[in-house]
């Protein structure tokens, strides 16, 4: 048995009348992990963090939070918990500092505790000249950067986002990801969900794919992209006048090559890394005319989009 | 019991900077002050040789045409404040999405409610108690007839049913929250049912019980409003022993003041009725609160 | 308004009631008495011619008057018999010092008259009118019997008739502010004084002056009392001071409140009432107590709105 992982879930299973949210799902982050809850809209990924959070109730399963069940426990896991829904909301009357004061008040934190902490903080998301001011007039991602110093407040082991880059510009993108990767350097486990790959797959050290409620792919991006293209990393595109068995023949024993497909004039190299001079020396060798060639690295998208159309 | 305390400080500190909660207490106090001035002139009017409860008079004196007495001005007001302090309760914390994120923290899911609840009960207690407190102030600086001791308890024991008559108004438009998504549509459904309650009730008693006074009296006890005007009734006006009741068994009773241990006596069945009432909505909001799931949008 | 005023008045009316009832009798009272008189003046003109004689008659002889503010009317009846001609008739009435006289005919309106005319064949009813009066209307005549004579004279032919003024005793007694004004202020249990004089005004000693005081709305517990008590004797046209103590209820409401004062001897008829306006104070106590409260209730609310406003 390996040492305890951050968040455990056993068979965990949610429903809703008949409707299946949650199907069995088996998942483990361990300690310092940021951890991408990918899938598309209605995949189950917002029920799965609620029951995480004790939020819900799983219909059946089990779930643990540093050793908390969230459902008999809810207090000790809310304690080491925090979580940034996906509409994040603030009192919008009040400013960021009440707003933050509310919520260090609810976790019990004394006032200069809290005063301190929230300087700090507001500093660190960028919001300290805008802490006196209401939040009503925020932007969506100065609120999201709120809603992660919201999140920080308690010191949190394990920090859930709920879609923390939906709806915001691709400035407040970037700040929000690296305030979240820097969150995982202090030890803290980050879960976060999201359906914008591109975006969060910088930071994810392992993706768990959630389609229809079904855990369908996890680890790390790359390894996914393996197991999904099986094993190349980059594909190389070849266009070739009259391509011949013999060209084929002699790309594929290339070191490194993965895997060739040909169509037409096309041929599709799979490659762990980046092969172009030796195909072109290939083609060329082969005396054929090279017509273009381009390279492309896997991305999780493409991952994502396999996973999604074969569901 | 720290996050009830939070959710408490925090909701009483919203009511007490809320724009709405401001303008109307603003509006109580300036009508209260008005009918005090208005029934300290007319006080003296009624006054015999045996008149007791001079200072009670205060309250309930109205003037001799179209000024209302300040019993009248608050058992109208109360239930608009009980509302305003309700109405978005619950619903404006889901819509807003403050609901997840205060439910994410450490705190029982309750307290969110008891604290909202108590917040607003204290909001209640406060502006009630001051607007009579402050009228009797005045009152006394105006007449300059102290009050006896037996008039301090009976006004004790108005501004304590008053807030009862508040709380109830505030835990039906927390219930409405709860159970409405919109804001509006939780105002408005509280609205209406004050004012069904309030006009219609006394009309649809008198239809179904035709001549019959008693019953109809049974049947507009449906309406808190009716039973918190006579529980006022008998602790302001205690020389004229519940008049909602003479019908019934007292006729033939002498106008005599009673004792305020008797008066409550009398009105025990409203005060219960009340508070039973505002029970009633509390449970019904609490158990659809705790029970209700936190779902992804 | 006031239960003595009212009584006032009725006493009044009743008065004149009685007064007029008189005026309604006494042509009754006369008439019958005529039919008697007749008689047996009619038979002596007829027989015995032989003596000259006048003869007044007067059916009223006795007047009363009380205080000796009205005058005395009489009406005599002349009767001349025994003669042949009218005789001219001297008149002269002999009247107290201090009264006066006219004499007029019951017929020929106003006009004084000196003497008459009258014929023996004819009788006149009530013939002459003989007013006296106490000439001086300040100071009321002495309460007692006044005789009147009323002569009429021509030659040796004479007659007169003794009439009889009597001037009763009259009781009057006036109540006076001392200031002249009918306003005073009092505190609430508190003593305040107000100085009244009696005077008597009537034309008899006033024994044993009695006070008596009401508040008008009938307030409880109000405390009037007067120094001295009461009066034992008070001499025609003598006044006395008197101090009114008035002591609102504890519990009275501040305003203006109407005091009827009333006095009266127990000798004979007589009574005055003023009607004061007490401005009641409250003790400034409860005043500064009242301020006081609403003083701490703004305080109060000041205090909460500090501690919970935000900014």
């Amino acid at each position: 048995m390996r040492e305890q992982g951050v968040i455990e879930t056993e068979e965990l299973v949610k429903t809703y009348g008949k409707f299946i949210a949650v199907d069995k799902l088996n998942l483990r982050v361990d300690e310092g992990e940021v951890f991408g809850f990918l899938g598309p809209n209605g995949a189950g990924k917002t029920t799965t963090i609620l029951m995480l959070l004790g939020l819900t109730e799983p219909t059946s399963g089990k779930a643990r939070i540093c050793g908390f069940d969230p459902t008999r426990e809810p207090l000790k896991v809310k304690r080491i918990t925090g979580y940034l829904p996906e509409k994040v909301g603030f009192y919008e009357d009040l400013t960021a500092r009440e707003n933050l004061d509310y919520t260090a008040a609810l976790n019990g934190l004394s006032r200069e505790v809290a005063s301190r902490k929230i300087d700090e903080l507001v500093d660190m998301v960028g919001l300290s000249e805008m802490a006196g001011h209401k939040v009503g007039t925020f932007s969506h991602g100065m609120k999201q950067r709120l809603g992660i110093a919201d999140v920080m407040i308690k010191d949190p082991k394990v920090a859930f986002f709920d879609e923390p880059t939906a709806g915001i510009d691709p400035e407040g993108i970037e700040q929000v990801l690296t305030l979240i990767t820097n969150m995982a350097k202090q030890k803290v486990t980050v879960v976060l969900s999201s359906h914008q790959l591109q975006q969060v797959q910088k930071i994810c050290t392992r993706v768990g794919i959630l389609s229809k409620g079904h855990l369908v792919a996890e680890g790390s991006v790359d390894q996914l992209g393996r197991e999904a293209i099986g094993g190349g990393k980059f594909r190389v595109e070849v266009q070739v006048s009259e391509p011949t068995s013999k060209l084929v023949k002699s790309i594929k024993s290339i070191k490194g090559v993965i895997n060739v497909e040909s169509s037409g004039d096309l041929l599709l190299i799979s490659c762990g890394k980046d092969l172009r001079p030796q195909i072109a020396r290939a083609v060329v060798d082969s005396e054929c005319l090279l017509v273009q060639m381009k390279i492309e690295e896997y991305g999780l998208d493409d991952v994502y989009m396999k996973y999604f159309r074969e569901s | 019991m720290s996050g009830l305390m939070a959710v408490f400080w925090k909701e009483l500190a919203d009511h007490f900077n809320s724009k709405r909660f401001i303008i109307l207490s603003l509006l109580i106090y300036l009508a209260g002050i008005a009918t005090i001035y208005v029934a300290a002139q007319n006080i003296r009017s009624g006054i015999t040789e045996t008149t007791q409860f001079i200072f009670l008079r205060l309250f309930t004196v109205s003037g001799e045409v179209q000024v209302f007495s300040f019993l009248f001005f608050l058992s109208l007001f109360i239930p608009i404040v009980g509302i305003a302090l309700g109405f978005d309760t619950v619903n404006s914390e889901r819509t807003s999405g403050n609901l997840s994120r205060t439910l994410s923290q450490p705190l029982y899911r309750d307290s969110v409610i008891n604290g909202k609840f108590l917040a607003g009960l204290i909001t209640l207690a406060i502006l009630l108690t001051s607007i009579v407190v402050l009228v009797a102030g005045m009152g006394l600086r105006m007449i300059g007839v102290p009050p006896t001791a037996e008039e301090i308890l009976r006004l004790v024991a108005f501004i304590i049913v008053s807030i009862i008559y508040g709380a109830f108004w505030m835990s039906l438009s927390v219930l409405f929250s709860v159970f409405f998504n919109r804001v509006a549509t939780a105002a408005l459904a509280s609205i209406a049912l004050w004012i069904f309650l309030l006009l219609f009730v006394p009309i649809i008693a008198q239809v179904l019980a035709g001549a019959n006074g008693e019953i109809a009296g049974a049947i507009s006890r449906i309406s808190p409003g009716v039973l918190y005007g006579q529980v006022t009734q008998v602790l302001l006006i205690p020389s004229h022993p519940a008049m909602f009741m003479i019908s019934m068994y007292y006729t033939g009773l002498e106008p005599n003041p009673l004792p305020l241990s008797q008066s409550l006596l009398i009105a025990w069945p409203q005060l219960t009725s009340l508070i039973g009432l505002t029970a009633l909505c509390f449970a019904g909001s609490y158990i659809k609160f705790m029970r209700e799931e936190i779902r992804s949008t | 308004m006031s239960r003595f005023r009212a009584g006032y008045y009725l006493t009044c009316t009743a008065l004149l009631l009685m007064v007029f009832g008189g005026l309604v009798t006494a042509p009754i009272a006369s008439a019958t008495s005529d039919t008697h008189l007749d008689l047996p003046s009619l038979s002596p003109s007829q027989k015995s011619p032989e003596t000259e004689e006048i003869t007044l008659t007067c059916q009223y002889p006795v007047l009363s008057s009380p205080g000796g503010t009205s005058f005395f009317a009489y009406s005599i009846e002349l009767q001349y018999t025994g003669g042949k001609e009218p005789r001219v008739f001297d008149l002269q009435v002999t009247v107290p010092s201090g009264f006066s006289y006219s004499i007029a005919s019951s017929y020929g309106g106003g006009t004084e008259i000196a003497a008459i005319r009258i014929d023996p064949q004819q009788t006149y009813p009530d013939t002459i009118k003989v007013t006296v009066r106490p000439s001086l209307w300040i100071i009321m005549p002495e309460p007692g019997e006044y005789p009147i004579t009323v002569e009429a004279a021509s030659g040796e032919i004479k007659g007169n008739i003794e009439l009889k003024a009597i001037i009763m005793a009259k009781y009057e007694i006036e109540l006076e502010p001392s200031t002249g004004r009918l306003n005073t202020t009092a505190t609430a249990g508190e003593d305040s004084y107000f100085t009244v004089y009696v005077t008597n005004t009537g034309s008899a000693d006033l024994q044993k002056v009695n006070f008596s005081s009401k508040v008008i709305g009938a307030p409880a517990g109000w405390s009037i009392t007067f120094d001295p008590q009461d009066i034992d004797v008070l001499p025609v046209g003598a006044n006395r001071e008197v101090q009114i103590n008035i002591k609102p209820a504890q519990k009275t409401i501040a305003g203006d409140y109407m005091v009827a004062i009333s006095a009266s001897p127990e000798s004979g008829y007589a009574f005055d009432a003023i009607d004061v306006r007490v401005t009641a104070l409250t003790p400034t106590i409860w005043g500064w107590v009242g301020i006081g409260i609403v003083i701490l209730v703004i305080a109060g609310l000041v205090v909460m709105f500090l501690r919970l406003g935000r900014r």
